[in-house]
């Protein structure tokens, strides 16, 4: 929802330009975060085991890799915005999988 | 795992993605770099001598690239070079023999337009400046700094190249960037004066200097191609709004050019669509004619004076800081 509410202003006041970046940067945390959550949370409440692991590092993996996915959505609908191209943008599309990866990983190790 | 590590990481990475967003934000806004141009700082060839060979190249009985006047259009009187001319110079106008300026204003889509009708005796008389005379990102000037530095007759903001990493920057001769913009237009001023348009995936910027292209600029799109409009009603700068301060270039005739910049975002003015831009540029005679960089950054220098109402947001005015000017001047 912060997400949803920040481009929401950004765009406001960017003269009516838009961007897809922008705009659909929540769903970032929404598809990687809330959706994987809710439905290890329904899992366990019906005590079935969720089909990965619940190690805490992997689960601070896979957040690191969907704030960075999220902070470079945000960033390149700035630079869309202004009209502008900033090759280090890359650093989020490397990060952001690699974490991700990483986190699934882990969580398959640990189970 | 490590408790400590647990306890630690997830403070490293939120410093780490700060710290990264941090930068990415002052690279791409704040700090200036200085880049090398592609094809050295030594031009081996002069205007004159390029031009020359222009006319050389050009086959017998082919037909000339360079836009004939419109068949509807007044004869239009041609500079004479003299020894000494007098300079007839005041807020709207400039004549010296060798270059004439021509200010006037018009009112069309809620917009006010100003029009700078440029005659001149020889291509050498229409350049491009870089802010601060360097090539890098970040490194901006008022127009009306680059243009008095520059000692510009008249001015208008160039394409910002320093806001991309694509897209063909070519300036007195010297190639500084030979990498396209996708989808996107660029406008060559060749060193006989004459604009050319070409379409940046189907003409490369070594292609380009081939023909004779003394400057290039990046921006677009074309307007006015060969007399036609070119851009349609849906056609945009990426997702902007469709009413915007604009500033476009044209050319009528041999070496008889259009400056134009319009206000907007204003109640007075509201700005204007590419294809609105475009239809103006034909009804002044343009057969070939170009949008640059718009929106705030669309100023009109004359004579030391802005003639435009220059504004970001609508609310507060004033010049915008920009890499690039293209300017008539000695």
């Amino acid at each position: 929802m912060g997400c949803l509410a920040f481009a929401c202003v950004y765009e406001l006041f960017g003269h009516g330009v838009m961007s897809y970046h922008m705009l659909l940067a929540f769903l970032g945390p929404l598809v990687l975060g809330v959706f994987p959550c809710t439905i290890i949370y329904q899992l366990q409440k019906h005590g079935k085991q969720p089909v990965m692991g619940s190690g805490a590092f992997a689960n601070m993996l896979w957040a690191t890799g969907v704030a960075f996915a999220t902070m470079g959505a945000i960033v390149q609908g700035a630079l869309d915005i202004y009209g502008t191209t900033n090759h280090l943008i890359y650093g989020y599309l490397i990060v952001a999988p690699v974490c991700l990866i990483a986190g699934v990983i882990g969580h398959i190790l640990e189970r | 795992m490590n408790r400590s590590v647990l306890k630690w990481y997830p403070r490293i990475a939120a410093i780490a993605l700060l710290a990264f967003t941090i930068y990415v934000c002052l690279d791409t806004f704040v700090l200036s770099t200085k880049w090398s141009p592609e094809g050295g700082e030594n031009q081996t060839l002069s205007r004159e001598d390029l031009a020359a060979s222009m006319a050389v190249d050009k086959p017998t009985g082919a037909a000339d690239p360079s836009p004939t006047p419109n068949a509807n259009l007044t004869t239009e009187p041609t500079p004479t070079p003299s020894g000494e001319q007098q300079v007839v110079s005041n807020d709207h106008y400039y004549s010296d023999g060798k270059i004439t300026v021509t200010i006037s204003t018009a009112r069309a889509y809620n917009t006010d337009f100003y029009i700078a009708d440029v005659v001149v005796s020889s291509p050498d008389y229409i350049k491009t400046a870089l802010a601060n005379d360097t090539y890098g990102k970040n490194i901006k000037a008022k127009t009306s700094d680059t243009a008095s530095q520059n000692n510009a007759i008249l001015a208008v903001n160039g394409d910002y190249y320093g806001a991309r990493e694509t897209g063909y920057v070519v300036r007195n001769g010297v190639l500084y960037r030979s990498s396209k913009t996708e989808g996107s237009d660029a406008l060559a001023i060749l060193a006989d004066g004459s604009l050319k348009i070409v379409d940046e995936n189907q003409v490369s910027c070594q292609e380009l200097m081939d023909m004779g292209a003394w400057d290039v600029l990046s921006f677009g799109p074309g307007l006015v191609i060969d007399g036609e409009i070119s851009v349609d009603e849906d056609e945009e700068i990426g997702h902007y709004q469709h009413n915007n301060p604009r500033t476009a270039i044209g050319q009528i005739g041999p070496l008889h050019y259009v400056f134009v910049v319009c206000d907007g975002r204003t109640s007075e003015s509201y700005g204007i669509t590419l294809l609105q831009e475009a239809e103006f540029m034909k009804s002044l005679g343009c057969v070939q004619a170009y949008n640059l960089d718009g929106g705030g950054s669309s100023t009109l220098y004359f004579n030391g004076n802005i003639i435009n109402k220059p504004t970001a947001d609508g609310k507060t005015f004033g010049e915008r800081k920009v890499t690039d000017i293209v300017y008539i001047g000695y």
